[in-house]
C-alpha cells in the first residue's frame, strides 16, 4: 500500500529507529475535554473531525500546500476571483461512495448555511455566501459544478489566499477521513474510531483511534502507565515530552462599547495596558505567545507599526462590568482572573461569568456582554485568512468579510498594520496564542504536527512489541 | 361634665398616682436587673469571639508554617527559578483548597505573587498588602489584615487573619501567606456561636460580612397564649429601641484593621422587660378602672335624687304638677326631696283653686255680657208693647201701621236675640274637630264657591300654590273660619277694593291668607280681635274671631292678624299637613 512507502519516507521515528511502521492497535490519546458532537471548535473536536474527514488540500512538514482531496493546488484565474478546482479521481468516503466535484460544492455550501457557527468564516469569501447565509439562496452562486471531477469556485472579492482556506479542517470533507467514528457508547466511554480502510491515503496504521478527556494529573498518570499513547494538553507531561503544537489559538479581549458606554474608555485603557508577555507566561499553561494583532505571531510575526491606542486618562470607570469566558477553557480562566484583577487596579469592578460554551456563543452573538474573552484556534496560515476567522469568531460574518479583503494579499508590515488598526476598529485587544504541547508515549510513531498545527492521524503507529500486545 | 363623671375621674386619680408611684420603681429595678443580664450576655459573646479569633488565628498560623515546611513548597522554592510561571501559578489554588485556608499566596520577600489562591490573578504583581504584613507582622503570628480577594462580585475586600513563613531550604526566598477569611460564613459560624448579630467592619467601618443568629426551633404545639401577644409586640418594639451591641477591635488599639460588632439577641430579655411593663401598666390600669368604677358606684347613690329631683323639676315646668320624686335618701338630700314634694302638692291645690275662680270669674263674665246682650234688644221690644198699646187705646187711626211697625221691631229683636242665644251656645258647644286630609286647593275654591258674585267693587284673587299637601282639618270647622274671615274682609271693604285669597307653604304647614284693602285695623284694637265678645263692628257679638281662633288651635294650628291702618288687614291661619312639608323660600 501507498501508506507504507509514504510513511517509511516521511516519519522521523523509522528514520531515527530504523523500525518499520507497523499496523494495528488502538491509539489512545488524552486530550483535555471530551469532543463535543456538534460544531468542532475545542483541540479534543478538532482532533476527532481531523481524524475523521479528509482535507482538499494539506500542508507538508515545511509548511506548504500540498494536494490532499483536490489533485492539484488550484491557481487564481487572470481575474484574481476565479479558481478551478479538480477532485482527485477514485477517491471514496468510509461507506465507498464516491467523492467528486459535487460533494466538494456541497461542502462549502454547507458552510456558508451554517452561518454564524465557528466554521462559517470558510465560505465567506464564495460569491453567494451572503444569499445562503440569509436563507436567500439554497446554493453558493460562486461555486459551478463543471463535471463529475471539476468545479469552478468564484470569490466576491479577490482572495489570493483562497487555496489557503481549502486546507482549513472546517472545509475537509467528513466521512473520507483516516478513521470512521464508532457508534457512540455510553457519555462517559471514550470516543473510537475505526481504521477507514478506502482512505484515498491508504488505511491506516492503528487500527482505531480511541480520544478520552483527562485531567493533568490523571493524563501524566495513565502516560506512565501506558494507559494513553498520547496526550495532548498546555501541560507538558510524562518521561517523552513531544512537541509544542503552533501557539495558533489567539485569545482576544472583546469589548462591548455600546454597552459600556462612557465606563469604555477605562475599559479600554485598562487593557491596553495589560503586559501579554507577562500574560502569556503567567497565566497560560500552554505554549503561548503575546499577541500582537489579530493575527498569531506564528503566522504574522511582528508589532503593528501604527499608532499606540490612545486612552483618555480622565476617563470615569463604569461601576460594574461583566466579563464573560468560555468555562471549558482552563487557560482562559486564568486569562479572565488576570484581567479583572488589572480592571479592579484601574476602578473598575469586574464580575468574572464563565458559562459553558455553547451559551458563551449565544451571549456573544447578542452582545450579552462587558467584556468576552475571545478563543480562536486560527485554522488558516495566511493572516488574511487568519483575521477574518478571528473578526468572524468575535464580531460576525460582516467583519469577518471585510477582515478578508483588508488583508487580503498582505503581508509583512502592511498585514501588521491592517491587523492593527482592524483589531481597534473592531474593538478587539488582542492578549495571547497558545497552543497545546504533546506528550508521547515511548511506543507511539509517526507523530509530526505540521505548521498548522495538524497531524495525520492516519500516520500514528505503534512499535510492533505494543500493537502486536493489543 | 357630670358630678358622677367628676366624682369617678377623682377616684381614678387617687387611685392611678399612688399605684404608679409604688409600681414604677419596682419596673426600673427589674429593668436594669435584665439590662445587666444582656450585658454579661454581651460580654460573654465578645469572650467567644476573641476565643474563636484566637483559634482561627492559631489554626491559620500552623497551618501556614506547616505548608511552608512542607517537601512541596520547599520544591517550589527550589524550583522557581526555573519552572514555567503558569504552572507555579495554580500551586496556592491547590495548596489552599487541601490545607482548608481561606487566603494563601506565595510570594517573593518583596511581595511580588508568585501565586494567589484567593486573587490569582495577582500573579507577578508585587502586592501591597503582602508587602505590609511582610513589614508589620513578625512571622508565624496571625494578625488581622483587609485582604482583596476574588468573589462572585468581582474584586472584593475581606478582612482575614493571616500569618506569614519564610519557605526553608536553599531554593529561592519565598514567602507564604495565608489565613483565615472571616467572611460570610465565618461571620454565620460566630453568629451561631454567640447566638448574637454579627458585623464585621473593615477600618474604614464599612461592612465587610455579617450574620444573623439562627432562629430558635419554634415550641412545637405551642398552645395559643391570648396574654403574650402583647408582651411579644412590645418586646420587639423594646428590643429594637435598645439594640446594644459590643465592639470588638481586630489588631493593634491605634491601627485597628477592623472590627467585629456583635448584638446578642435580646428577644427574650426585651420581652421580660417588656412583660413587666406590660404588668405595670396593666396594672395601673385595672386599679385606675377599679377606683373609676367604684366612684362612678359611689356617685350614683348620691347623685340619683339630685337627678330624680332635676326630672321631676322638668316635669312640673312641663305643667305636670303631680310629679313626685320617689327615690330613696338622707340627710339634707331627703329633706329636698320632701320640700319639692311638698313643693309640688301645694302648686296643684293652688292651680284647682285658681281654676275654680276662674270659672266663676268666666260665668259671671258671661253672665254679663249675656244680661247686656239681651237687655239691648228688650228696650225696643218694651217700647215696641207700650206704643202698640198706647196706639190701641187711644184708637189710632193708624194703628195698622203703628201695629206693623211695632211687630216688626219686636220681630228684629227676637231674631237678635235668637241670633245672641244661638252664638253663644255654639261658643259654648264647639265640637271638637273631626280632622281628616283636605286639599288646600279645594278648601279655597270652597270659600269662594259661597261668593258667585263679588260685591259691587270688589275685585277677587285666588292664589293656590301648586304642589300644596293635604292638611289635617275638619273640613266644615275650617269652612267656617274661611267664611268668617272672607265675611269680614268683605265687610272691611264697603267702598270696594280687592279680597285675596291666598294658600303657600308655610313652616309645619300650609298658611292660607285672607287679606283685604280696606281701612286695617287700628293697632290698639289688633291685639284684642281674638278676644270673645271683642268687636269693631255695629251689631257684631265679638265671638266670630274667637270661635276662628279657637278651631285653630284645636287643629293645632293657629291663626294671626296683620294689619297697617289705611292698608287694609291680613288674616293668616296656618294648618298642619299629614308630612312634614319644606319651607318654600317663596314662602313668606
Amino acid at each position: 500500500m501507498r501508506a507504507c512507502l509514504v510513511a517509511l519516507l516521511a516519519l522521523p521515528g523509522v528514520a531515527a529507529g530504523g523500525v518499520r511502521p507497523a499496523y494495528g492497535g488502538t491509539i489512545r490519546i488524552g486530550i483535555p475535554a471530551a469532543p463535543g458532537t456538534a460544531v468542532a471548535q475545542g483541540a479534543a473536536d478538532l482532533l476527532a473531525a481531523r481524524a475523521a474527514s479528509a482535507p482538499l488540500l494539506d500542508v507538508d512538514a515545511r509548511g506548504n500546500l500540498v494536494p490532499g482531496i483536490l489533485a492539484e493546488v488550484p491557481a487564481a484565474e487572470a481575474d484574481g476571483r476565479t479558481f478551478r478546482l479538480r477532485v482527485r479521481p477514485g477517491v471514496v468516503d468510509a461507506t465507498g461512495r464516491a467523492v467528486g466535484a459535487a460533494e466538494v460544492s456541497e461542502r462549502l455550501t454547507a458552510l456558508a448555511r451554517e452561518g454564524r457557527s465557528p466554521n462559517g468564516w470558510v465560505a465567506l469569501p464564495i460569491l453567494g455566501a451572503d444569499a445562503v447565509l440569509d436563507g436567500r439562496a439554497p446554493l453558493l452562486a460562486g461555486a459551478q459544478v463543471l463535471s463529475p471531477d471539476e468545479l469552478v469556485v468564484t470569490l466576491a472579492f479577490a482572495l489570493p489566499e483562497f487555496p489557503w482556506l481549502l486546507a482549513t479542517l472546517p472545509a475537509a470533507l467528513p466521512g473520507a477521513g483516516p478513521f470512521v467514528p464508532a457508534p457512540a457508547g455510553a457519555p462517559q466511554d471514550p470516543l473510537v474510531l475505526r481504521a477507514n480502510a478506502r482512505h484515498h491515503r491508504g488505511r491506516p496504521f492503528a487500527d482505531a483511534l480511541e480520544l478520552r478527556a483527562v485531567d493533568a494529573r490523571g493524563a501524566a498518570r495513565q502516560l506512565d502507565q501506558g494507559g494513553l499513547d498520547l496526550v495532548l494538553r498546555p501541560e507538558a507531561m510524562g518521561r517523552r515530552p513531544g512537541p509544542a503544537l503552533p501557539p495558533l489559538t489567539a485569545i482576544l479581549a472583546a469589548v462591548n462599547a455600546e454597552r459600556l458606554g462612557p465606563g469604555a474608555e477605562a475599559v479600554r485603557r485598562a487593557l491596553a495596558g495589560i503586559d501579554r508577555a507577562d500574560l502569556a507566561r503567567r497565566f497560560v499553561r500552554a505554549h503561548a505567545e503575546p499577541l500582537a494583532t489579530l493575527v498569531p505571531p506564528a503566522i504574522l510575526p511582528g508589532a503593528p507599526p501604527g499608532p499606540a491606542r490612545r486612552a483618555d486618562a480622565a476617563a470615569r470607570p463604569p461601576a460594574r462590568v461583566a466579563l464573560l469566558a468560555d468555562a471549558s477553557a482552563a487557560d482562559q480562566r486564568a486569562l479572565a482572573e488576570r484581567i479583572q484583577v488589572k480592571l479592579f487596579d484601574a476602578g473598575v469592578r469586574a464580575t468574572l461569568e464563565a458559562v459553558e460554551p455553547a451559551r458563551f456563543a449565544e451571549r456573544l452573538r447578542r452582545g450579552d456582554y462587558d467584556v468576552a474573552l475571545v478563543s480562536v484556534p486560527v485554522a488558516a496560515l495566511r493572516p488574511a485568512l487568519a483575521a477574518g476567522q478571528i473578526a468572524f469568531a468575535a464580531r460576525g460574518p460582516a467583519a469577518g468579510r471585510r477582515a478578508m479583503a483588508e488583508l487580503a494579499g498582505l503581508s509583512g508590515n502592511a498585514a501588521l498594520e491592517a491587523a492593527g488598526r482592524l483589531a481597534r476598529e473592531l474593538e478587539l485587544f488582542p492578549l495571547v496564542a497558545s497552543g497545546l504541547r504533546a506528550s508521547l508515549s515511548p511506543a507511539l510513531q509517526g507523530f509530526a504536527p505540521r505548521a498548522d498545527g495538524g497531524f495525520d492521524p492516519g500516520d500514528l503507529w505503534l512499535l510492533p512489541a505494543r500493537g502486536a500486545a493489543r | 361634665v357630670t358630678l358622677r363623671t367628676k366624682l369617678a375621674l377623682a377616684f381614678a386619680l387617687f387611685a392611678a398616682v399612688p399605684l404608679a408611684a409604688a409600681l414604677w420603681p419596682v419596673s426600673r429595678a427589674l429593668s436594669r436587673a435584665l439590662e445587666a443580664e444582656h450585658g454579661a450576655r454581651l460580654d460573654a459573646a465578645a469572650r467567644a469571639i476573641e476565643g474563636e479569633l484566637a483559634r482561627l488565628g492559631d489554626e491559620a498560623a500552623l497551618a501556614v508554617a506547616d505548608l511552608a515546611q512542607s517537601p512541596e513548597a520547599e520544591a517550589l522554592a527550589r524550583d522557581h527559578a526555573e519552572a514555567a510561571a503558569a504552572e507555579e501559578g495554580t500551586r496556592a489554588a491547590e495548596w489552599r483548597a487541601a490545607r482548608g485556608l481561606d487566603v494563601l499566596a506565595v510570594a517573593e520577600p518583596d511581595g511580588r505573587v508568585v501565586s494567589s489562591g484567593h486573587l490569582p490573578g495577582r500573579a507577578g504583581d508585587v502586592d501591597p498588602e503582602l508587602t505590609d504584613l511582610f513589614a508589620a507582622a513578625p512571622p508565624g503570628r496571625a494578625v488581622p489584615r483587609v485582604v482583596s480577594r476574588a468573589g462572585p462580585e468581582g474584586v472584593e475586600p475581606v478582612l482575614a487573619l493571616v500569618a506569614w513563613r519564610d519557605v526553608p531550604g536553599g531554593g529561592a526566598p519565598l514567602r507564604i501567606a495565608g489565613g483565615a477569611a472571616l467572611a460570610r460564613e465565618r461571620a454565620a459560624r460566630l453568629a451561631a456561636l454567640t447566638g448574637g448579630a454579627i458585623a464585621i467592619r473593615g477600618p474604614d467601618g464599612a461592612v465587610l460580612a455579617e450574620a444573623q443568629p439562627p432562629r430558635a426551633e419554634p415550641a412545637p404545639a405551642a398552645p395559643p397564649d391570648r396574654g403574650s401577644a402583647a408582651p411579644r409586640w412590645m418586646g420587639t418594639v423594646l428590643g429594637r429601641l435598645g439594640g446594644v451591641a459590643r465592639s470588638i477591635p481586630l489588631g493593634g488599639p491605634g491601627a485597628a484593621a477592623g472590627h467585629i460588632e456583635v448584638s446578642v439577641a435580646s428577644e427574650g430579655l426585651a420581652r421580660a422587660r417588656g412583660t413587666v411593663l406590660f404588668a405595670f401598666l396593666a396594672a395601673l390600669a385595672a386599679g385606675t378602672a377599679a377606683a373609676a368604677a367604684a366612684g362612678r358606684a359611689l356617685a350614683s347613690r348620691i347623685t340619683r335624687p339630685v337627678e330624680a329631683l332635676q326630672q321631676a323639676a322638668a316635669r312640673v315646668a312641663a305643667g305636670d304638677l303631680g310629679a313626685r320624686v320617689e327615690v330613696r335618701a338622707s340627710g339634707e338630700v331627703a329633706d329636698l326631696v320632701s320640700a319639692f314634694n311638698a313643693m309640688t302638692a301645694e302648686l296643684a291645690q293652688s292651680r284647682t283653686r285658681l281654676a275654680q275662680a276662674e270659672r266663676i270669674a268666666a260665668w259671671r263674665e258671661v253672665a254679663r255680657r249675656l244680661a247686656h246682650e239681651i237687655k239691648n234688644p228688650l228696650t225696643p221690644i218694651a217700647m215696641s208693647v207700650e206704643t202698640l198699646r198706647d196706639a190701641l187705646d187711644e184708637g189710632r187711626p193708624d194703628f195698622r201701621e203703628i201695629f206693623d211697625e211695632a211687630t216688626r221691631a219686636v220681630s228684629d229683636e227676637v231674631r237678635r236675640l235668637k241670633r245672641i242665644v244661638d252664638e253663644f251656645s255654639r261658643f259654648a258647644r264647639l265640637p271638637a274637630p273631626e280632622r281628616a286630609p283636605v286639599a288646600p286647593e279645594e278648601l279655597v275654591s270652597a270659600v269662594l264657591a259661597l261668593f258667585p258674585e263679588a260685591p259691587p267693587g270688589v275685585a277677587v284673587a285666588r292664589e293656590v300654590e301648586p304642589g300644596l299637601p293635604a292638611v289635617l282639618a275638619d273640613r266644615d270647622q275650617i269652612l267656617q273660619v274661611l267664611l268668617n274671615l272672607v265675611g269680614n274682609a268683605l265687610d272691611a271693604m264697603p267702598a270696594g277694593g280687592t279680597l285675596r285669597v291666598r294658600a303657600s307653604r308655610a313652616p309645619g304647614g300650609v298658611s292660607f291668607t285672607v287679606s283685604d284693602t280696606g281701612g286695617g285695623i287700628a293697632p290698639e284694637d289688633l291685639a284684642r280681635v281674638f278676644e270673645p265678645y271683642f268687636t269693631t263692628k255695629e251689631g257684631g257679638t265679638g265671638l266670630g274671631l274667637a270661635i276662628a281662633h279657637r278651631i285653630a288651635e284645636e287643629h293645632g294650628g293657629r291663626l294671626e292678624a296683620a294689619s297697617e291702618p289705611g292698608h287694609g288687614a291680613a288674616f293668616t291661619l296656618t294648618l298642619p299637613v299629614l308630612v312634614a312639608v319644606p319651607t318654600s323660600p317663596a314662602s313668606p
